[in-house]
């Protein structure tokens, strides 16, 4: 009896080993967005209905995206692909783990077709590896913009005329004589003073690293003297905390946000209006503030964010890999789709420049922003990204709030302070990087 | 009348062999342990003198000597890490003895004769089982800002809100009352589980001596409690040097810092706060650092309270006069 067991325990071990040899048959992507997933199952699966595999998706939010990634990368528990924010995907651009996307010896070099489409260079620049050339690549441009209200530009500047606004927020200077004037009509010029340091960044002559170690300008002391002084003009809401949503809608005071293009569809628009209604500010200012936004560059140009698609060394299916890849940044009719559908900002210089008249939204009284933001994107930077942006501007984030000291609880820190105690927290996050 | 024959010898011989199932019933603990903690706490030593950091592999790791534990006590983060935790558990400990001490006395002095002490005693131990992060969870609601209950509360008294959690000393006094109220429990518990444990003929032989309560307290209790008191001490040290639950889903270590502890420094060093991380040599080696300093202090607090004790006959431990 005992020797009956044993011999089905045997067979049933075998039987379930060798069930674990079948071959991997799905494509493991890992996003932090629902936006690529969004691509995937209504334009990519609808076009390629018959894949000898299954894509699996799996959304973490941003936050904990590195936390799950770091651990399992290079090892066999890694996804196929990974979809990367611009706050972490020159970091692991550059550990060498992505799958290079210009790999001539197959015939498919999805770069050097990127490319020939007219994309904005700045995307391909971050997303290229020193050794293994690009690695990852964007759909997406993300120029920033600064989008006001214009019911509150008519009572303080006579006009809600973009040109008009654009003068009355032409540089620094101007932008703070602007929050001046408009606090004495009650508004506020923005939602709060942290909504200015990306904008601020990109004014920046070089990046934070420069040869390994840390470039520290003699303009940040500008921008935490300007967040100081600028901060009684303001909500004094946190970036995206819940006064901050709060302040897009009808009634508020907040003069304008600085946004990006996908800021102005998935941030601005869905929350000027309580979730389910259909007015507008014509119809009901008192909740909507749908129809009464313009848009205008602002005192600085700046991009903000933006994700990259790439796949991964480690998996065993490069080739559906780079097609998905091909897809979603190359494949001119999707993206002419895409644009039609969400009003994105696509980084294909030939698509956009032929439909960039074609637009205008509602949202902002009938202005084109596609045209405007097509303007924007010429004046990007790419060069002021590097792969300690996102340690480094939450650090330095954390002295400006003791600098501004909203709530003046405690002392006020001084810059000096704050400068020692940033450079300190910067050398210990980031060993490797030499600080002055 | 013992007879030694045959039978009684192997009597006396099945009594030695039963130490055999002595070593079997501790074997699963040491196994465990080697398993679990040992091999862990000898490569946590490996990786403090090795080169391990960011993706690099342990395969292609090196030991670099000490060259990590010279850097961590050049950093000025580090030493303030040590400071906030000492402070932290300075004003958790002494109203967490204090207390405990006062309610240990009212419990178990008989002419106070408190009833249903056993039902106080199981509502004073309850916060200790709640878990760490539902407690952090529940403060952290508490003091939110701005319509949080206490700034609620500020509210009815016309007090403007304030950010409770941003303030640096009110902060540290927040997480120190938390270790407090979730401890002050377990210490009362083993301060009344020493003091039942004396025996009442000392105080009935103190007071027909005309000794009154306080001396009775401090002649008496207190230096028959020291073993007791020393036990609570240490273990309240490494818990307390160690403390990172409360701090970090607190305040993650700000406002300004000022309550990020020793191990919630090792933990970012790690696992990165906002970014940087992956330091994993640097982390174990501030790790080694922390259990030498906590080996020293309960070596020192073990060395000062057995400072007064000889050996007398028959192994009974009497002060020395």
């Amino acid at each position: 009896m005992k020797k009956v067991l044993v011999l089905m325990i045997a067979v049933m071990a075998v039987l379930t080993l060798s069930a674990c040899e079948k071959e991997d048959t799905t494509l493991n992507v890992w996003l932090f967005t629902d936006e690529i997933k969004g691509m995937i199952e209504d334009y990519y699966l609808v076009d390629n209905p018959d894949l000898p595999y299954t894509i699996e998706i799996s959304i973490t939010a941003s936050a904990d995206f590195e936390a799950k990634l770091d651990p399992v990368l290079d090892s066999k528990d890694a996804p196929d692909m990974v979809a990367l924010e611009a706050a972490f995907v020159s970091k692991y651009v550059e550990t060498g783990y992505l799958l290079p996307l210009d790999d001539t010896t197959d015939g498919d070099n999805i770069a050097q077709k990127a490319v020939n489409n007219g994309v904005m260079p700045y995307t391909l620049d971050i997303g290229t590896n020193a050794d293994d050339g690009v690695v990852a690549m964007t759909w997406q441009c993300t120029p920033g913009a600064f989008f006001y209200r214009r019911s509150m530009a008519t009572v303080t500047f006579g006009s809600d005329d973009p040109a008009d606004v654009q003068a009355e927020v032409a540089n620094w200077d101007k932008f703070q004589a602007a929050a001046t004037d408009l606090k004495a009509d009650g508004y506020n010029i923005i939602s709060g003073y942290g909504d200015l340091t990306n904008v601020f960044y990109a004014g920046r002559t070089a990046g934070w690293q420069v040869d390994g170690a840390l470039n520290l300008e003699d303009s940040i002391e500008d921008l935490f003297i300007l967040a100081n002084e600028i901060d009684p003009y303001t909500a004094q809401a946190g970036q995206w905390s819940d006064a901050w949503f709060a302040e897009m809608k009808g009634n508020a005071t907040t003069f304008g946000y600085f946004l990006p293009t996908w800021g102005l569809h998935y941030v601005l628009v869905p929350n000027s209006r309580p979730e389910d209604s259909t007015e507008t500010f014509a119809t009901d200012p008192a909740t909507s503030s749908w129809g009464d936004w313009g848009m205008v560059q602002g005192p600085q140009a700046y991009s903000w964010g933006g994700t990259w698609i790439a796949g991964l060394k480690t998996t065993d299916k490069p080739e559906a890999c780079k097609d998905l890849i091909e897809y979603i940044t190359i494949n001119q009719e999707f993206q002419n789709l895409w644009v039609l559908k969400t009003g994105d900002f696509v980084s294909n210089k030939a698509l956009v420049n032929s439909i960039k008249t074609q637009f205008s939204m509602e949202f902002l009284a009938g202005q084109n922003h596609y045209i405007m933001f097509a303007d924007f994107a010429e004046g990007i930077d790419g060069s002021l990204m590097t792969s300690i942006d996102g340690t480094v501007q939450n650090k330095l984030a954390n002295e400006l709030v003791l600098y501004v000291n909203s709530d003046g609880s405690g002392d006020d820190k001084s810059y000096a302070d704050c400068i020692a105690d940033f450079k300190a927290e910067v050398e210990a996050a980031l060993p490797d990087l030499t600080v002055a | 009348m013992e007879i030694y024959n045959e039978e009684t010898t192997k009597k006396v011989a099945k009594k030695i062999n039963y130490s055999k199932y002595g070593y079997m019933y501790i074997a699963p603990f040491f196994i465990v342990y080697l398993l679990f903690n040992l091999i862990p706490l000898l490569f946590t030593f490996y990786l403090s003198v090795s080169d391990v950091r960011g993706f690099t592999k342990i395969g292609d790791s090196s030991i670099i000597g000490f060259e990590n534990y010279l850097d961590i006590f050049k950093m000025n983060i580090f030493w303030e890490a040590l400071g906030n935790t000492v402070i932290i558990w300075i004003l958790n400990y002494i109203p967490q003895i204090g207390m405990a001490f006062i309610l240990a006395k009212w419990f178990t002095d008989l002419r106070l004769r408190i009833k249903a002490a056993g039902i106080f005693r199981a509502f004073f131990y309850m916060p200790n089982i709640i878990t760490a992060a539902t407690v952090a969870m529940l403060f952290f609601s508490l003091f939110a800002y701005p319509f949080g209950p206490m700034n609620q509360l500020y509210g009815i008294f016309g007090l403007d809100p304030k950010d409770f959690l941003n303030d640096v000393w009110i902060a540290r006094i927040i997480i120190a009352f938390i270790q407090f109220w979730m401890w002050y429990g377990q210490t009362l518990i083993l301060l009344m589980a020493g003091i039942m444990a004396i025996s009442p003929s000392l105080y009935e032989a103190a007071m027909i001596d005309g000794a009154t309560s306080g001396q009775m307290f401090r002649k008496i209790t207190l230096p028959l409690l020291k073993p007791i008191m020393l036990f609570i001490l240490v273990t309240s040290l490494i818990g307390g040097m160690q403390m990172f639950d409360i701090p970090w889903l607190l305040t993650k270590g700000g406002p300004d810092y000022k309550t990020r502890t020793i191990m919630v420094l090792i933990y970012e060093q790690a696992f990165g706060r906002q970014g940087g991380g992956q330091i994993y040599n640097r982390s174990a080696a501030m790790s080694v650092i922390l259990f030498f300093i906590v080996l020293a202090m309960s070596i020192g607090v073990a060395y000062l309270m057995k400072e007064n004790k000889t050996k007398g006959k028959n192994g009974a431990k009497y002060e020395k006069k």
